[in-house]
């Protein structure tokens, strides 16, 4: 090439004309009429409050925003949740909004599917193209379930079933299956609400069974607070119970390493000990569960100490021990989120935990184990109905307990052909990276004839996305609104996520998206469509939401709300104690709920009736006939994996372990990854293999190691450590991604020279270079049949010296290996051959009543809290 | 006079690197140094292992600002409050060319690191812009365990001095004067450990030799 | 062939807005025809350009344009042409609102024209000097000889503190990235192009 100044002037001539010829400009931007926003020297700092969602745990924050920049965000000391402190993740979240490696223009897909060649289109074209084949579709008179939906994290608060609904499609998916769905259908039969709120700040004792609460979700920031004041405070006693000693157990004044799955053996052995040395609360049980102390004892018998420490590894003295200091501590409360449910059998095991709060009136106490607390909202009218037809991706067959559905199964299903899909829309999502065998999405993904048109909201082009056809791009967190609310303490409050600033580039809001969809798709409203979406801005539909909620209606409703981020107003937070004080005095939450006076009441106490609990009887149910009628255990068991378990013997073979993962403080799942200064912090996950057992298998620190499930193989390194139990091997699903960024993927300019951006200073001092394995695709499917969790915490691996030709980094993974593991996780389920086996104990039982499964809403009135 | 200290409380300190985060957004540090960071050791055998959490930032003792002087710079002074400020324009190289060497060896804490960019000198200064208007360090407003407390020494109402006047409490280099920042909970098995965290440079955790996340 | 004084500074603009044109917006189709067979065809390959894999199906050729437009310039993994993203590392650090004083101070306005671009942008920073030439030559022309100083010293400033700062880099960085028969060379000659004008703006 020539360019010297000759052929700069030719080719600026022809430039000029051809310019002006094809209609571009041909002169200067446009004068304007000067003085207009020039003054950005004059920088004002506004206070913006919003609702965090780095996680799911919905704090409160405030961004100081600078010339529509956010500049910082700090936590909002009116929420009760974080009371003004905001987590590691929280505090990096503005760099979610000014990610170079985010999506701001709709894309299209050129090429083959994956192939990553995009082109930019019009907001307009790209909303013409979706709503064309969604209208055509409808109008084709071909099943409606076939139009599909999967969410990962649904913070819409019901705006995702308003689409789907208005479009009449049941064929809605959630994620809640990889999450902690096993837990919630344990708790919600047994005492209506899905979740608890323990009150760790006034408890005097904790047993945490496998939760990894100063690390993780639910409720991270606002339990670690919590149980801060309480240890550090109250100066109350924590033992956990976990395969590895994370940071929660690291706090804990007792760490006890169990063999994976078995913490429900262990509580249930407690429960026996308590039950049998007459600890237990007497007054409680009689009034308020609905099996009586002898059913309890008689049932609790064949658990013993001996039979939990054979399971477990925990001295049997021991636990003796802390169940007479649990029993007697009072006020006392356990905490489990996601560690025993996560297991086949979870429900179970969730079961057995609630237990002892349970038999020890630990109930709604302060410094007990309590009810969550909510508050609530308007809907926004009219609202569509649930559609008739049923779709077997929203909710298998033979899974009847399974009120949060299976979504894990979903990739399987599809490969089997068990339903059909034309357009598959994807929100808040990436199973290619999040769900067990992994690789079996990304093979349905790339399958044109499985999912013939692939349509995400994505602002990232993540392990999923990139297989999609169109993208029309969402905001980040900071520049959307959804009304919020979560019990993380027992004050309950209402939360406002708001955009913070406007919305970088052209990304645009997904409820506005979708509000300009559905006036594309039924532009007269002969659909029956466009009536559910004729709100006209998101602000609005907040407003609908918000303006008649009683109480904050008379402080000004919606705008009220928009200047203060949370309703109520408690008063001031005092910086000595992190209690709010309104006149001078603490606002204290209220306790006993089920106490309360309630002439609909179906439980009498004290000559009273009271509210009780979301029971069909009102009571606890200890004994549940929603387990009883599907063909499940009524009562609290154990189950022993028959992975792992054979006649009670351990049945791992020489350098088998149960392979378990975990979550780091600084990470989510999968959309913190290119977050700076959290991949910073952590960028690897090397196996933790304790250091007796690296001994005998003769693998040392940092060596290269092969683990291999029945699916396939990874190849990591070793992090030889003393914290973790000999028979688990622990990898991190933090790391390891293959799509997300150039910081996900640890491309920085030293190594990667196709990745680089000269002048970005972090870009080039990035001084890591190893982005971690991902364990995800070796993980095979284990479900729950109760509440159809996946057993994250069950695959057996055979962890070796790295062989000769394997490479860092590699994962070798069969799609018809995983599909044998669904296959075989089936037999477990009520219709399954392994169901009866697995419960011998039912063998006189009565036949379980043939459990109808309608499209949604089955366990609905479970569901006062809506968590996902 | 105001005596602006902080004190940690370790019990508190759940190792979730809020502050850390915090401190890189409130100060834009950028990638590859830190100002505070929480740094982690384990101890122990299974199944008796234990993992420690160990906050650390510039501990005000002014060995900087001497030794800077020394070298006739004037970028670190201490202000009437205790606060060790600095000042990046003043920043003077040394003969090899490094902006403040002697400064920055000085520190007995490791806490003062070169900005990847310019190069220049840059530590925690407990945040003086937020202090001078009123506010906490970014680190102790977010502080989840409330580990980290943040006052006046010379009132003796302020929650450090009680905290001080309550408990034993030590700092992190027992043989040098670090006025500036005390910590709770320093019992002998872990001032056993600080040896191991002595060890630690900046160098360390970069080249991955020390883990700041044990993993 | 003799260039007339006025002549030279046309072609100048005309290549500030061409540039600007071919970082701000995929190639179309009319302007695909003066690339491929209009009166662009001659100048670019006499300084040396191959055109011919642009020839057949306009879709096709459109397509494949877009799909390397988007690769370098909007995907994520891509290089965005911002100011903020190249020195800073992320989408609309301070240095933006630098560059739009920049544009108000001289009375220009991009925002009608791409309401949701940030000013930052390698094309918007070209189109503005472009706005400068003009404006220096309609002073010239009405004799407004003091505005036409304040044209050129404004345009002299911008460069130096903007676009010099990062777009040399960014050229440099963007040709190692491509093999893209025409992205390719006209990045080259974007950056041959800006070169020289930094150095007659020092002189």
């Amino acid at each position: 090439m020539k360019f010297n100044r000759r052929n700069f002037l030719k080719i600026g001539a022809a430039a000029g004309a051809a310019l002006a010829a094809t209609g571009k400009p041909v002169s200067a931007m446009e004068l304007s009429p000067g003085g207009k926003s020039v003054n950005k020297q004059g920088v004002e700092r506004k206070k913006v409050p919003y609702t965090c969602m780095t996680c799911n745990i919905e704090d409160g924050g405030i961004a100081y925003v600078e010339n529509d920049r956010i500049v910082k965000l700090e936590g909002n000391p009116k929420h009760p949740g974080n009371r003004g402190r905001l987590c590691a993740k929280g505090n990096a979240g503005l760099l979610h909004v000014y990610d170079p490696e985010r999506v701001l223009y709709p894309l299209k897909r050129v090429g083959k599917r994956g192939e990553g060649k995009w082109k930019r289109i019009s907001w307009e074209e790209g909303l013409n193209e979706v709503a064309g084949k969604i209208r055509a579709h409808l109008k084709s008179g071909k099943p409606r379930k076939e139009i599909a939906f999967k969410w990962g994290r649904n913070r819409t608060h019901g705006f995702i079933d308003r689409w789907m609904n208005a479009l009449g499609s049941p064929t809605t998916m959630n994620h809640t299956s990889v999450c902690e769905s096993s837990k919630k259908m344990g708790m919600q039969p047994t005492w209506g609400p899905d979740i608890e709120t323990p009150d760790f700040a006034n408890t005097k004792y904790i047993i945490n069974f496998g939760s990894n609460i100063l690390e993780a979700a639910y409720f991270h920031n606002p339990y670690a607070q919590r149980i801060m004041d309480g240890v550090a405070g109250n100066k109350a006693k924590m033992v956990t119970f976990d395969v590895r000693l994370s940071n929660t157990a690291a706090k804990s004044d007792e760490w006890h390493p169990v063999f994976p799955g078995t913490d429900g053996v262990v509580a249930l052995a407690m429960a026996n000990v308590i039950m049998s040395e007459g600890l237990y609360d007497a007054q409680f049980i009689n009034d308020w569960v609905n099996v009586s102390a002898d059913e309890l004892k008689a049932h609790l018998a064949q658990y013993t100490p001996e039979m939990a420490e054979n399971y477990s590894g925990v001295k049997a003295e021991d636990i003796v021990r802390i169940a007479r200091e649990f029993a007697t501590a009072k006020p006392a409360t356990t905490y489990t989120y996601r560690g025993p449910c996560k297991h086949l059998y979870g429900s179970y095991n969730e079961r057995s935990a609630m237990l002892l709060p349970i038999i020890t009136g630990n109930i709604e106490r302060k410094g007990g184990y309590c009810l969550p607390r909510g508050m609530g909202w308007n809907g926004v009218s009219p609202s569509p109905e649930h559609p008739h037809e049923h779709s077997k991706l929203h909710q298998p067959d033979n899974y009847p307990l399974a009120g949060h559905h299976v979504s894990h199964h979903i990739a399987f299903q599809l490969l089997k052909g068990e339903e059909k899909v034309a357009i598959w829309m994807d929100y808040y999502d990436n199973p290619a990276y999040t769900f067990p065998s992994s690789h079996v999405w990304e093979k349905v993904y790339q399958d044109e004839k499985i999912i013939p048109y692939f349509v995400t909201f994505s602002p990232i082009i993540s392990e999923t996305s990139q297989y999609a056809d169109i993208i029309l791009p969402d905001v980040s967190y900071l520049e959307r609104n959804d009304p919020e609310n979560m019990p993380s303490d027992l004050l309950p409050w209402i939360s406002l996520r708001q955009p913070v600033i406007k919305p970088l580039g052209e990304s645009m809001e997904f409820r506005e998206t979708i509000r300009q969809l559905a006036l594309k798709i039924d532009p007269d409203g002969s659909l029956n469509i466009k009536k559910y979406f004729d709100y006209g801005s998101s602000e609005n539909y907040m407003k609908m939401h918000f303006d008649g909620v009683a109480g904050l209606k008379e402080l000004g409703g919606y705008e009220w709300l928009k200047k203060n981020g949370v309703y109520p107003d408690y008063g001031d937070l005092s910086p000595a104690d992190y209690k709010y004080y309104k006149g001078g005095k603490a606002v204290e939450p209220e306790y006993g709920l089920h106490m309360k006076e309630d002439a609909n009441g179906k439980v009498t106490v004290g000559g009273k009736k009271r509210a009780g609990f979301g029971t069909p009887s009102g009571k606890i149910e200890v004994k549940t006939d929603f387990y009883g009628k599907a063909g499940f255990n009524p009562m609290p068991v154990f189950k022993a994996h028959p992975w792992h378990w054979s006649g009670g013997k351990k049945i791992l073979k020489y350098g088998q372990m149960v392979l378990t993962t975990f979550k780091w403080n600084v990470h989510t799942q999968a959309r913190t990854a290119n977050v700076k200064l959290l991949t910073e912090i952590v960028h690897k996950n090397p196996a933790w293999i304790n250091s007796k057992t690296a001994a005998k298998l003769g693998i040392k620190d940092n060596d290269l190691v092969r683990i291999t499930s029945g699916v396939g193989h990874m190849v990591t390194r070793a992090n030889v450590t003393e914290s973790i139990h000999p028979d688990v091997v622990a990898v991190s699903t933090a790391c390891g991604h293959t799509a997300g960024g150039r910081f996900a993927q640890a491309m920085n300019n030293a190594k990667a020279d196709a990745w680089a951006r000269d002048d970005d200073p972090d870009l080039k001092n990035i001084w890591w270079n190893d982005k971690g394995v991902h364990p995800n695709a070796i993980i095979p499917v284990c479900t729950d049949p109760i509440g159809g969790s996946q057993g994250w915490f069950d695959a057996v691996v055979t962890v070796e010296k790295a062989k000769s030709g394997d490479k860092y980094g590699d994962v070798v993974a069969s799609v018809e290996k995983a599909v044998a593991f669904y296959e075989e996780t089936l037999t477990y389920n009520v219709a399954g051959k392994n169901h009866k086996k697995m419960h011998p104990e039912l063998a006189n039982a009565p036949q379980a009543e043939p459990v109808k499964v309608v499209s949604r809403g089955d366990y609905r009135e479970f569901d006062p809290v809506q968590l996902a | 006079m105001a005596r602006n200290v902080m004190v940690v409380n370790l019990e508190r300190c759940i190792g979730c690197q809020a502050c850390t985060v915090a401190c890189k957004t409130e100060n834009k540090v950028g990638i590859g140094r830190w100002r505070t960071m929480v740094r982690v050791m384990e101890k122990g055998r299974y199944p008796n292992a234990k993992r420690y959490f160990f906050p650390t930032l510039c501990n005000q003792c002014g060995n900087c600002e001497k030794a800077s002087k020394r070298n006739g710079g004037a970028m670190f002074s201490r202000r009437p409050d205790g606060i060790v400020a600095f000042d990046q324009a003043k920043a003077k190289k040394d003969a090899d060319g490094v902006y403040e060497r002697a400064a920055v060896e000085a520190c007995p804490v490791e806490a003062i690191s070169w900005d990847k960019v310019s190069g220049l000198p840059d530590k925690c200064d407990f945040c003086a812009h937020r202090v001078d208007a009123g506010l906490m360090p970014a680190c102790v407003q977010t502080c989840i365990g409330k580990a980290r407390v943040f006052g006046d020494l010379d009132d003796p109402n302020s929650e450090v001095s009680q905290l001080l006047a309550k408990h034993g409490v030590q700092t992190a280099k027992p043989k040098e004067k670090c006025p500036g920042v005390f910590y709770l909970g320093l019992d002998q098995m872990f001032a056993d450990n600080l040896e191991g965290f002595k060890e630690i440079t900046g160098a360390d955790v970069l080249s991955g030799k020390v883990k700041m996340q044990q993993a | 062939m003799t260039e007339s004084p006025a002549q030279p500074q046309d072609a100048i603009k005309n290549l500030y807005l061409f540039f600007a044109q071919l970082f701000l917006k995929e190639v179309d189709a009319p302007l695909l025809e003066r690339i491929r067979s209009g009166e662009l065809r001659a100048p670019l390959e006499e300084a040396g350009m191959d055109l011919k894999f642009l020839e057949g199906d306009a879709q096709a050729a459109l397509d494949g344009l877009a799909v390397e437009y988007s690769a370098l310039f909007v995907q994520p993994g891509s290089f965005p042409p911002f100011q903020s993203v190249a020195q800073g590392g992320r989408y609309l650090t301070p240095d933006a609102d630098q560059v739009e004083l920049f544009y108000q101070k001289y009375g220009f306005e991009y925002r009608k024209e791409y309401p949701k671009l940030f000013p930052d942008h390698l094309g918007l920073e070209l189109w503005f000097i472009a706005s400068l030439i003009e404006a220096e030559q309609k002073a010239k022309a009405a004799n407004r000889t003091q505005d036409e100083g304040v044209y050129a010293a404004a345009r002299a400033e911008f460069l130096k503190k903007h676009v010099a700062a990062w777009a040399p880099k960014y050229f440099e960085t963007a040709a190692r990235m491509t093999k893209h028969p025409f992205y390719l060379p006209m990045i080259e000659f974007a950056a041959a192009f800006i070169d020289s004008e930094i150095e007659r703006a020092n002189v």
